[in-house]
């Protein structure tokens, strides 16, 4: 990506070459560890911002994914997907902190849709990311490793562990459930776009 | 898990726009599409609820203080030296601190710099008055005593005692001469009366006398110095002053300007002069909107954001060429590729520049009152790619040398992402300080 600063040496690396860099006494190790979170750094907060909600407690989780990243690659381990293992992490994370919370997040009945003074599309994403909240923790997983992540439904059920089948439905289920949270606002909407 | 007819189509229909249908199904659902409203009502619900996802920039931008908090944590001396995500998010407090800052800064700076170059050329110019007739004593006065060190130092070069008691002696009969006719007239140094180029203290105290013929040097009696210099004051029937700053650089003691003077008028009436030794010194900052535009707060060098300075050389009296360096902030628009997604990435960073600028000033428009517009043009660039400016405006510039000016400013920054070509325009409103030398 342009915007990226990169360190050309570690630029041209596989994700896997870029592992193996980060064991003990390695003095390319931080640099090996920005490539990486150059590379990851933006999906794997994507994730943990929507799923969590909010957004110190997602801050955390995303500084505490990379801790133990770090640390995991500093044992001696076989890597075949670097970013799967960063993301395997940071969703552990998320699913245990959500298990403790007891928040929940309600939509504002009273949200007001003013086209004039905003963006549609901004409205509209403020919507779903508060539909999101309001999916239960199963339904938001997969639906948010298919649609900010991009995983496969294949890859999603290796990641959960869960069936093709049952990945299937859940994602499908989470896509209704904000289709119904939403229906109101997505006629409002339908009328000025 | 049992579905009704129309679940099992919508859910095929999910599968359909994630890109997982099986190809034998595919069939099954454009014709179900083709007859039920309702699908393709969901189908339409379905697309935009994936488009607008694309565009949550703000889930994708990791906040450069986590970033900041992990690697230090981490033990890794430096953060990256850019973001890692296509944009970072302020706190709103910070947000805040940051605009306020920006807002006091500017003014600020501006007020500051203000009166540092007013003070510079009040301490600078107090005392020596050189425009003004009534205090032409004063001024005279302390460059009397500069006169005799000056031959002193001619006389030394050529350590010729005769030649000494001969100028001075000269020199004084010349001088009662002059106090005689009460004459005021120009005074050239030349090769031919060297002898007699003594100027006393008392001479000078009376305003009406002054160096009254032309005085030739033998060039062997010459410091290098003083042959290559002009006259140093020339008043002539209209009473007004010239300077030649080079002979002052040689009067270390004087109490002359540090900052040698510009005048309109210097220029005006020497149009053979070489204009190579006029310089300018410009400060301005801009006041501008951006198309596109994006509400990301620029993130770095929250002070000297949306300055420059810039030195120039007037090459003709209404041209100028220099150089610009500053700070802008360019928010930026455009779409990156990445995992098969197309994201749109809205930032905003602050970008040093640096480039030539050419300015053309349309002075003696009298009907202006003094304000002259200008043109100028600048050709640069930034670490993201080449950026042009062109500014219409108006100075005002005072004998003094001290101006401002006020000026409509548009740029455009062309910058590349993944082999696409995109842009940022700007119009805005720039003012400044300038001091001319």
């Amino acid at each position: 990506m342009l915007f990226v600063k990169k360190n050309k040496k570690f630029e041209d690396l596989s994700d896997i070459e870029l592992f193996n860099l980060l064991k003990k006494e390695k003095k390319e190790s931080p640099e090996a560890f920005k490539e990486l979170y150059s590379r990851y750094s933006s999906r794997i907060y994507a994730y943990c911002r929507r799923f969590i909600g909010y957004k110190e407690e997602a801050e955390d989780i995303f500084q505490d994914t990379f801790k133990k990243f770090y640390e995991a690659a500093q044992q001696e381990r076989e890597m075949t997907n670097v970013f799967g293992f960063i993301l395997k992490i940071a969703r552990n994370l998320c699913i245990n902190s959500k298990r403790n919370q007891k928040r929940t997040i309600e939509i504002d009945d009273s949200i007001n849709i003013s086209t004039k003074s905003r963006q549609d599309k901004e409205e509209m994403l403020d919507l779903i990311k508060q539909a999101i909240e309001e999916l239960p923790p199963e339904y938001k997983d997969v639906l948010i490793l298919r649609e900010y992540q991009g995983l496969s439904y294949i890859e999603i059920a290796e990641m959960t562990n869960l069936s093709l089948g049952t990945v299937k439905v859940r994602i499908f289920r989470a896509k209704d459930k904000i289709r119904t949270i939403l229906k109101p606002y997505m006629e409002e909407f339908s009328k000025f776009s | 898990m049992n579905t009704t007819p129309d679940e099992k189509y919508s859910e095929l229909l999910n599968q359909l726009l994630d890109g997982e249908l099986e190809q034998s199904s595919e069939a099954n659902v454009f014709s179900e599409l083709a007859n039920n409203d309702e699908l393709r009502s969901e189908f339409r619900d379905i697309l935009k609820l994936k488009d607008t996802i694309k565009h949550d920039n703000v889930a994708f931008a990791t906040p450069l203080n986590t970033t900041t908090a992990l690697f230090s944590s981490l033990g890794f001396s430096s953060v990256l030296t850019s973001d890692a995500g296509p944009s970072v998010v302020n706190t709103s407090a910070n947000v805040a601190t940051n605009a306020a800052l920006r807002k006091v800064f500017v003014p600020l700076i501006t007020s500051v710099a203000s009166i540092l170059i007013t003070f510079l050329l009040l301490q600078n110019y107090y005392g020596s008055q050189i425009d003004e007739l009534t205090k032409q004593n004063q001024s005279l006065i302390s460059k009397s005593n500069n006169y005799p060190r000056t031959i002193n130092n001619l006389i030394e070069n050529n350590q010729n005692k005769e030649n000494e008691k001969l100028a001075q002696n000269s020199f004084n009969e010349h001088n009662k001469s002059n106090t005689k006719q009460n004459s005021v007239f120009n005074k050239n140094i030349t090769s031919k009366e060297s002898e007699q180029l003594i100027v006393t203290k008392n001479d000078l105290t009376n305003p009406t006398v002054i160096l009254t013929e032309t005085t030739d040097i033998p060039k062997e009696n010459l410091n290098k110095e003083v042959i290559s210099a002009k006259p140093d004051i020339l008043i002539n029937e209209s009473n007004s002053v010239v300077r030649n700053n080079s002979i002052f650089n040689n009067f270390p003691n004087t109490q002359t300007p540090l900052l040698p003077v510009f005048n309109d008028k210097y220029l005006e009436d020497n149009e053979n002069e070489s204009y190579f030794n006029h310089y300018c010194i410009m400060f301005r900052t801009l006041n501008s909107y951006s198309f596109p535009s994006t509400n990301i707060e620029s993130q770095n060098n929250i002070f000297f954001t949306n300055m420059s300075i810039a030195g120039l050389i007037s090459f003709s009296k209404h041209h100028k060429f220099g150089i610009e360096v500053g700070q802008e902030s360019f928010p930026q628009v455009f779409d990156n590729e990445e995992d098969g997604y197309e994201y749109t990435i809205e930032q905003n960073p602050t970008l040093a520049c640096v480039g030539f600028i050419y300015r053309t000033e349309f002075s003696g428009l009298d009907f202006l009152g003094g304000v002259e517009p200008f043109t100028q043009v600048f050709l640069g660039t930034t670490k993201y790619g080449p950026l042009g400016k062109f500014i219409l405006g108006g100075q005002y510039i005072t004998k003094n040398g001290l101006g401002g000016f006020i000026g409509l400013e548009g740029s455009a920054l062309l910058y590349k992402n993944q082999q696409r070509n995109y842009s940022t325009k700007k119009i805005g409103l720039t003012v400044g300080l300038s001091y001319n030398f």
